[in-house]
Formats: structure tokens, sequence, C-alpha cells
């Protein structure tokens, strides 16, 4: 109460009108204060001598000098970190462009279709038929015996015979067969190993097509210009 | 509210880097933080070097301001508090014997000092001052910094209590115990001959 009074702190006027004319009557509250308010006098001659001080000129220049050398050294590292990022593009876009396998296959990036050929009359394929098939070729397969005119690309260079890949019970009717270039992995997916000498990044094969859309089966196929080569696919046609 | 906002806006420019807007916040708060440091250490090198340290630690940690829980002010202070209680802990060791001790029980020595001379004379202006600053000087650090912000900053409580890290009522205690050992001192200083006086103020 009495730091209140003598600081004016906010008070109601009731409270501080009782709380003064209670140290008129009482002869110790009014000493202390009195002792109270001289006592704020004197701290308020010290805070007033006390204005003036300052931090001398040299503290801010030394703060300045440290902002400026904080400010540069941020400046380093962001331009450090620029270039690392620049680098760093300039290195990923270089490999996408070097190593990628899409590379040179248009902006497609699923399988690229090479040639569609009608597939005339053909025969159910199913997995149970991929075995007995080894000795079939893709005439008996996907073209019928007695059928139009296969390509001659589409006869002589077989890497494997076809397998059977769906067991769908709708009739193959007349679906048609699709050269298709296909990620190195594609093999895989049927069980056949993966080509280790080729190093284009895909593998070209033939896909039955049937009337629903489906593939049936497919055969891989060796390239042209690979079959002179010893390697092939790793899938020895007896 | 006006005065936050402008602290907001020249500490986010001081952030990305603007030296103008880091001038302007020290020449705003650099006496503040000189004097408290100076009061509560009593040496101007000792508060050059806090004052150097908050505005160091404004350009390191800046961003971790945040101004829901207080005035650029008050967190600025607490840093220098913060700094200044290292330095007198650092000082410590130096502090001669005679000093030990005194913290609480310097009003108790106080009836032996004021055994009084007749003819007191009065004392200058300066005198004076300088008889306060050294009286609040003694005062332990925790009532010591209580006055230094409510009665020579001028501080509101709720202000102060954000500075010391602790509640209101602690605030308003602290002060009326440094008011209470404060007061005797003073008056035994403004009874006592100057001799006596420069005598006493040395053992503070």
């Amino acid at each position: 109460m009495l730091e209140d009074l003598e600081r004016d702190t906010f008070m109601p006027a009731v409270v501080r009108d009782q709380a003064l004319q209670h140290a008129e009557d009482c002869a110790y509250c009014r000493a202390r204060l009195t002792a109270a308010r001289l006592l704020s006098l004197e701290l308020g001659a010290l805070a007033k001598d006390d204005e003036r001080l300052q931090a001398p000129a040299q503290v801010e220049a030394n703060l300045l000098g440290a902002f400026r050398e904080r400010a540069r050294r941020r400046s380093r590292v962001w331009w450090g970190l620029g270039w690392a990022g620049a680098a760093a593009t300039v290195v990923i876009a270089a490999w996408l462009l070097a190593e990628h396998p899409w590379r040179g296959s248009g902006s497609s990036a699923g399988p690229k279709i090479q040639a569609v050929v009608p597939a005339g009359t053909l025969h159910s394929v199913s997995p149970a038929t991929a075995d007995k098939g080894r000795n079939e070729t893709a005439e008996a397969l996907a073209f019928g015996k007695g059928s139009r005119p296969v390509p001659r690309r589409f006869v002589a260079d077989t890497a494997s015979d076809f397998i059977g890949l769906s067991t769908s019970s709708y009739p193959l009717g007349d679906g048609m067969v699709v050269r298709v270039e296909l990620p190195r992995s594609a093999p895989a997916l049927v069980g056949l190993p993966i080509p280790s000498g080729d190093v284009s990044g895909t593998v070209t094969a033939d896909v039955v097509l049937g009337q629903d859309g489906m593939a049936r089966a497919i055969r891989f196929v060796q390239p042209e210009e690979r079959q002179n080569a010893s390697q092939n696919f790793g899938l020895n046609r007896n | 509210m006006h005065s936050e906002l402008k602290d907001g806006d020249l500490l986010r420019r001081m952030l990305a880097g603007d030296e103008q807007a880091f001038s302007a916040l020290y020449r705003a708060y650099q006496a503040g933080i000189y004097r408290f440091a100076r009061q509560m250490t009593g040496g101007a090198g000792l508060a050059e070097e806090v004052t150097q340290e908050v505005f160091l630690t404004l350009m390191r940690e800046g961003r971790s301001f945040d101004a829901r829980r207080g005035s650029l002010r008050a967190w600025l202070y607490g840093i220098a508090r913060n700094c200044i209680r290292r330095c007198l802990e650092r000082e410590r060791p130096y502090v001669g014997l005679d000093s030990r001790g005194q913290e609480e029980n310097t009003a108790d020595l106080l009836p032996d000092l004021c055994v009084g001379e007749d003819g007191m004379a009065e004392l200058s202006s300066r005198e004076t001052v300088e008889q306060v600053r050294r009286a609040v000087l003694a005062l332990p650090a925790a009532y010591r910094e209580a006055v230094i912000l409510c009665e020579l900053h001028e501080l509101g409580y709720a202000e102060a209590a954000q500075i010391l890290g602790c509640p209101v009522g602690t605030v308003r205690s602290r002060l009326h115990r440094a008011r209470e050992l404060l007061a005797p001192r003073l008056k035994c200083l403004r009874e006592a001959p100057a001799g006596a006086v420069a005598k006493q103020c040395h053992r503070w």
C-alpha cells in the first residue's frame, strides 16, 4: 500500500483517500510515507543523473563491424549454396540425358510400338500351351497357318517362343500382334533372365493382343543387328 | 503498440541484413541496457561488455524473439540480466573479504555505522546521488534489479516481471523489501557527517 501510494499506482480513489487520511491521523504511518517519498525523491535524483549515460561510441562501431562481417559471411554461404545447387542441377540433368533408359524414345515413357500386324486366325494361347509350343513359330501361334503372309521381320528374329500371359476365357478371335520395345527387366516378369549384354536399356518383344485388348502371349525378339553377335538374351532355342 | 510494430518491422529488416535497421534498434535500446548494466554492476567496463553481448545476441538469435511473450525491450533486458548475472558470478572471486555476507545483513550493520557526530552537514546533490547509487549497488542482486527496473527505469510491474521471469507479486514483494533495506541506509547517510559517510560507503 505504501509503495502504491507513493508511486501513484492506479488504485480506487476511495481507497487512496482513506489511506492518505489514515496517514494524516497516524504518526507512524505518516513517518513511513514521508520516508518513502524521500526515498523516491532520492532514487529519482539518481535516475535523472543516470539519464545521460550511454554506451560509448566504440561499442556501436564494434557491433556494426560485427553486423557487416556477419552479413558478408551469410552472403558467402548463400552464394556457396547457390553454386552448389546449380552444379547439382547440371549433374542431374547430364545424368538424365546420358543414362536414363527413356532417352531417345520420344516423349512417351511407356513401351514403344514398332509395328502392328493383324493376327489373322489366331489360336488361343495359354500358359499351358507355351511349353508345348516350343517348336511353333510366330506364324503358328500368332498368325495361324495358311493365313496372310507374315512380314519377314516378324519371322526370323525370335529369341524365344511365345509364352502365354493370361487365361482369359474370351475367344482370341481376330487379335493382333504388336511389336514393342520394353524395359530390359521385362523378361523377368515371365521368368526369363534379363539380358546381360544389352546396354540400350530396352528389349524388343511381340505381344499377342486379343479382341478384348488383353495381352495373351509374348515372345522376345532378337533384333537383326544383334543376331550376328554371339550374345542373345540367354534364351537358347532348341 | 506503435513502438511494438516499429520494433517488429525493424527486427525483420535487421534479420534480412539491413544495417540501418540494426542501428536503429541499437540506438533505441542501448542507453537503457547500458544504464541497467552499469547500475547493476557498478562498472563501466562490465556495462559495455554486457551491452555488446546483448546486441550480439540480438544479431545471432533475433529470430527466437516472440512478440506474443513480451516486448522487444523486455526481451533485451532479459538477455542483459542473464549477462549481468554471468559477469557478477565471474567477478565474485575478486570481491574483497569485507563484502562477504553483506547482502542480507547490511541493514543490520547500519546502527553501528550511524553512531553519529553532531553538526551533520547537508550533503550536496551530487554527493546524495552517489550515496544512493552505492546504497542501491549494495543491495542483494534480486532486490537491486527490482528497484533498478521499477524505480530507476520506471518500468511497470508486469514488464519487470517479464524481464525477471517471475510473477508480478514477486516483483512487488522484492521492491518492497528493497525499499525497506534502502530507507534506513539512506536515512543514516543523511544524518551522518560527510567523512563518516565516505567511510561507510567504502564498506558497501
